[in-house]
Formats: C-alpha cells, structure tokens, sequence
C-alpha cells in the first residue's frame, strides 16, 4: 500500500516511517497539512496517517477535506494522537477519522490496525468492480430496452384503438417491457383485438413484437380469418424467438353486426365478458398454451366462437394488472380486478373502475412488468361503421379485365380460405379498391353460404338461440372434418366500363339447394345471423338464383371514384 | 527507557543517530521559546509546544520527561501558568538526563 504519514514532528514521522517501511509498504511524508493535501492532490494513497495537531492547517480540517474530496475513493484516515481526552477522540471522528493511533507508539498495534484496512481495501475494491459491472450491464439493459422500443414504436400503430367504443391503458414506460396491443378493424366490418405479453423484456421481446403486429395488421385488413392469423403468428414466433421466450396472448374477432365474437386465449389471464344489463362477468379462460411453443399441429388452435350481445363488453388484461403492487408491497390480485369489473359492470364503466382502482398499485413486481388492459364495448350508443373508408383511386391499371375461376373439393373446402387470394386478386384491379369492403362482403357471405349451407348442408335456424350458436360451429367443424365429396366452384369475371366497371360473381356449390324464393321476403335480418342474402341485398346491383337455388350469381356495378383531382 | 531505545535502534539501524540529533535539536527549539512563550503569558501556544515534546519523549521511552510535560500541558491549557516556570525547569532537567541516556547506548 501507499501511505501517507503527516506529521509535524521529525522524530515521530521518522519512527512511523520505519515501522511501515519495515512491513513493505511506501511511504509517502508531509510535515504540515498543506503538505498532506498537495501529496493526496498528486496521488491519493491506500491509507492516511494524520497527526490531529499541525501548525497551519490542523489535522481535523485536512481529514474533512479528503472525505470530501475523495468521497467516491476508498481512503481510511487514522489519526496520531497523544490526545486522550473523549472530546478530542470525538473530534478525529467526527472530521472523517477511521480509527486512531496513540503515542507511545506500539509497532504491533500499528501493523495490526494497516492489515485491517489493507483487507478493506481489498473488499472494497473487489465490491466497486462488481458494482460497476453490474451498473454497465444495467445501462446496456436499459439501453437496449429503449432501442427496442423506439423499434417497436416506429414499426406499431394504433390501429383502431382510438375507437370510441374501446378503452385501454398501457404502461407509458420509456422501454419495451413485453406487452403489445393490437386493434384493427375487419374489411367487413367488426374488429380483431390482440393483446400480447412476450415474456422477457427489451430486444429479446421486441424481435417477436415486430413480426406479430405485421401479421396481425396484414392478415386482418386481407380479410384472414383468425385460426389462419393465430396460425401464422404462432409459426413466425416459434422460428424467430430463443428457446425459453414465448407470447402469452388473447385475440378476439369481433362482429358487432351479428353480435358474435371468436376468441381465445393462450395463457393470459382470464379474459371477462361483463354483460351491463345483468352486471354479471364470464370468465374466458386460458385453453392454449403461449404462442411460439408448440408448432401448429400441437397447439392445435381452436376459437371459441360465442355470442356478444348487445350490452356486452369485454375486457382483456396482462398479468401486470393482476401483480402490481402498492407501496406496501400487497399485489392488485384478481379479486380487487373482480371487484372493480363488477363496480363497473352495470353503468357500464367497468374499464373506469379497474383504471381507478389500480392507481395505488403503481409499483410492478418484477423490474418492471406492462401493466396492460382494454375493454372492447358492444353498447348501443356506439356507432359501429360497418365499411370503413378506404383510400378512393381512380385508375383502370391492373386486370381490369379478366377472368378468375376457382374449383374446390373436399381438401381444400377443409384446409384453405380462397377469400385472401381472391381478394388479393381483385384488389389489383386500380379502381375496385374503394370498393373493398363491399367486394369482399358479398364474396364472404356467398362463400360461406356455399360451404356451410349448401356443402355441409346446416341450418342457419341453429345459430338464433345462444346454445345453438355454438352447436352449428361444432357441426360446421365435425362436418368438414368428415367431408368426403363436395364442391364450391367460383367464378370471378371483371368488365371495364366507361365510367368504372362490372364484376359477375357466380358462386355454384354441391348442395342441394335451398328455398331461394323466401329470402326475398325477409327485409332485415334479427338475432344471432341468417343467411347474408338480405345484405348482398343491400349491396348489389342484382342476385340470380338457379339450379334450385345451389348456383347463385352476383353482379356488382361501380363508378370509379376521385378522391382528390390532382 | 533501555527497552524501548533498544527497539527503536533496531527499527532505524544506522538512523538511530539521526533519531537522536533530530530529538534533541527540535526539543531544545521547543524548550527554549516555551521561555519566552510563559514570559509573554502565551498559555495556548505553551501548551501546544509542551505537547509535542510529550509525544516525542514518550515515543523515545522518556517517561519521566513525557510526565512533566503532561502536568505543563494539562495547565497551560486551562490557562494556568502560575506553575510553569517550575515545571519547566524540571522538564530541562529530565530533558538533559534523557539526552544523556540517548547518547550512551
């Protein structure tokens, strides 16, 4: 070690010297204070050895000076005094003293007393490499964690939430800590909803947050359904993300015009349908493991498809809700959330409640865990636009005079959705694109119908009562699953015209056909759904049933639109 | 005061003589203003000057000498410095006998 010893007295320094001298240590001498700060200005040493009473600056102030200075320093200070009153002792303490040293000088004690600080100092050292290792890993963490956000940020949008009949609250944390929102509305009206917690924090769950909100987006607005988006996320997790990282995620699909919702959950907590005229909740639980596990055949995703009510909201947390903590440590809990959803349930502010009451709970569990909800609404006061307003183009770019013909048998009516493709198609067609979602509505109901009444052969009377709603999805998917033979032909063909253009749908399928003629009469349909005939209605320009009722064709007129003239 | 010179001596070796002129020539210093500082009733700065030929003395095994400087400090800090020409007159005493030993071995 290097020690300082000031000293006034010659012959005392010269005897202090020799005793550290003797045991290896350097030396380094001051007569006066002054000399003692300009020695430490110079080289701070490993231990100070201070005389209390020097002419010009005394020990006292030289020691208050180096504690000061040297704060961030390990610098032990033991003070040489012949002084044995309390009050001196005191003193030494008080202006940084470590310990003291008395006169006559006792070699033992003083080799005893340089030992003990040189092993402090070791300590000291080997805890101030740790802090700092520590304190630089934190730094990297914490850096990363706001890359990853600023990642996330540029790549996430809010999509729908803005809407009126949605609430929702994510943590404004600075970093990624895991939990992504998603809301984006259906090219046929309604909603998909996902709300992801991606275990881990920073870049580790930004790598997984990008792809799944660029699938969600994607595949929504491309009219996908939500097993083949669920699919495809899962898939894209399971490659990208390390071993020991996965998603816990709930996603709903929700129809606001049949009052229907599809939805699952993968390992989130319990999910709640709050009915506003009972005020009673339905708990949704977990049925899925996390996504990014298991590939697709284990996971084996299947929604629960139910219905949602006018009157019905639904409300989706992360468990950061559910382990938050107040300043006394005790957890929100999912009673307190219960509590608070029922408060809230009957005047229809449930979101209010929740967000109301975790105020105290303000701490997260871990480091920091999102603390992430939202309540969707199906209640009447909201105005749900069936078709959302696209961007109008006017253009005869594209095949805008073409022929598309589709032919399906049984594995593919089982294993493949033709509406994305189709879609895909027609949009390509420049000025049909403002005409999306009306394209796209008819040739879903017509699809649907064609395979779930006309090749599965099931009665549309089922899905009236609620019971019967999820007994037709049963059917509907026990029936496919055994389907031996069957058929849906579709036949797409597109007209330009001057002022825009004609598009012929003619969906043919292998049933038997229905009463075709009793459609007509129905003016609007009620309950949980019908055939869709009654909206291709509304939205075409004429609809021809033959061959018992099994072909139907659509024709569908548009003018090309300008939006703005340029 | 034999033992503890004998260990000193072993500790500085050949400094031993350095030791020994250094004590005398700074306690000397020290005895001689301690005159002039009771004459100019400076009872403060008595007392500082007693106390570091008190730790020197004392340092060296000179305990006698390191006694009657502790009875002068002890005094002159409390502003009494009706005793001091006494005690200093025994402290030169001791001092002398100190020096003595100090030079013989």
């Amino acid at each position: 070690m290097k020690i300082l010893i000031a000293e006034d007295n010659f012959s005392d320094r010269l005897i202090l010297k020799k005793i550290i001298e003797s045991q290896g240590h350097e030396v380094l001498e001051a007569e006066d204070g002054v000399q003692a700060l300009a020695a430490c200005n110079e080289a701070p040493p490993d231990l100070v050895l201070l005389d209390a009473l020097m002419p010009g600056i005394d020990g006292f102030e030289v020691a208050r000076y180096l504690k000061k200075q040297y704060s961030a320093h390990y610098l032990p200070i033991i003070f040489i005094t012949s002084l044995t009153d309390t009050e001196s002792l005191v003193k030494c303490i008080e202006s940084g003293g470590d310990d003291f040293f008395t006169k006559p000088f006792n070699q033992v004690i003083l080799n005893a007393k340089i030992n003990a600080f040189q092993r402090a100092k070791e300590l000291y050292h080997t805890v101030t490499e740790q802090k700092n290792e520590i304190e630089y890993h934190t730094q990297h963490l914490l850096q990363e964690q706001r890359v990853a956000k600023r990642i996330f940020d540029n790549i996430a949008h809010k999509g729908a939430l803005d809407e009126p009949y949605i609430r929702y609250e994510v943590s404004p944390m600075s970093v990624f800590n895991g939990d992504i929102l998603l809301a984006a509305k259906r090219p046929l009206g309604g909603l998909n909803v996902f709300l992801g917690d991606f275990t881990g924090h920073g870049l580790a769950a930004a790598i997984g947050a990008m792809p799944a909100s660029d699938i969600f987006f994607r595949m929504t607005t491309k009219g996908f359904e939500l097993y083949e988006i669920i699919q495809e996320m899962n898939t894209r997790l399971n490659s990208v993300l390390p071993t020991g990282y996965f998603c816990c995620a709930a996603v709903a699909e929700i129809d606001f015009d049949n009052n229907s919702m599809k939805f699952i959950n993968c390992g989130l907590p319990d999910a709640y349908i709050i009915n506003r005229n009972t005020g009673e909740l339905e708990s949704l639980h977990s049925t899925h493991l996390p996504l990014g596990i298991l590939d697709n055949d284990k996971l084996n995703v299947q929604i629960d498809m139910r219905p949602f009510k006018e009157g019905e909201s639904l409300f989706i947390c992360s468990d950061g809700v559910i382990e938050a903590e107040d300043d006394t440590n005790q957890m929100f809990g999912e009673h307190r959330l219960l509590e608070a959803l029922k408060e809230g349930a009957t005047s229809g502010c449930a979101f209010e409640q929740v967000h109301e009451r975790l105020k105290p709970f303000h701490r997260s569990r871990e480091q920091a865990d999102d603390v992430t909800y939202i309540e969707v609404k199906n209640h009447k006061e909201y105005e749900f636009d069936v078709f959302h307003t696209v961007d109008e183009v006017f253009s005869k770019a594209g095949p805008s005079d073409s022929t598309i013909e589709f032919s399906l048998g049984p594995n593919s009516l089982r294993n493949f959705n033709p509406l994305p493709v189709l879609t895909q198609h027609l949009m390509s067609i420049g000025n049909l694109r403002s005409y999306r979602t009306q394209v796209l509505t008819i040739l879903t109901e017509l699809y649907s119908n064609a395979l779930e009444h006309g090749v599965l052969g099931l009665n549309s009377e089922l899905k009236k009562s609620a019971h019967g709603f999820a007994e037709y999805y049963r059917q509907r998917e026990q029936r496919l699953k055994s389907l031996q033979q069957g058929f849906v032909n579709i036949c797409i063909s597109h007209l330009n015209e001057s002022h825009g253009g004609s598009l012929e749908i003619i969906v043919e399928d292998s049933g038997k056909g229905f009463d075709y003629q009793s459609v007509k009469v129905q003016s609007s349909q009620d309950g949980l759904s019908g055939r869709g005939y009654p909206l291709i209605y509304r939205l075409a320009d004429s609809l021809e049933f033959s061959n018992n009722g099994s072909r139907v064709k659509v024709v569908f007129k548009w003018k090309a639109r300008r939006s703005t003239e340029k | 005061m034999k033992e503890t010179i004998e260990q000193l001596k072993q500790l500085l070796g050949d400094e031993f003589s350095v030791l020994v002129s250094a004590f005398e020539q700074d306690n000397r210093k020290h005895i001689d203003s301690i005159e002039q500082l009771i004459d100019n009733d400076e009872a403060e700065q008595v007392s500082r000057q007693v106390h570091s030929i008190k730790g020197a003395s004392s340092n060296l095994g000179a305990l006698e000498l390191a006694s009657v400087c502790q009875q002068l400090e002890a005094q002159a800090k409390a502003g009494d410095l009706s005793n001091a020409k006494e005690l200093l007159s025994q402290i030169k005493v001791e001092f002398e006998k100190a020096i003595k030993v100090l030079q013989s071995v």
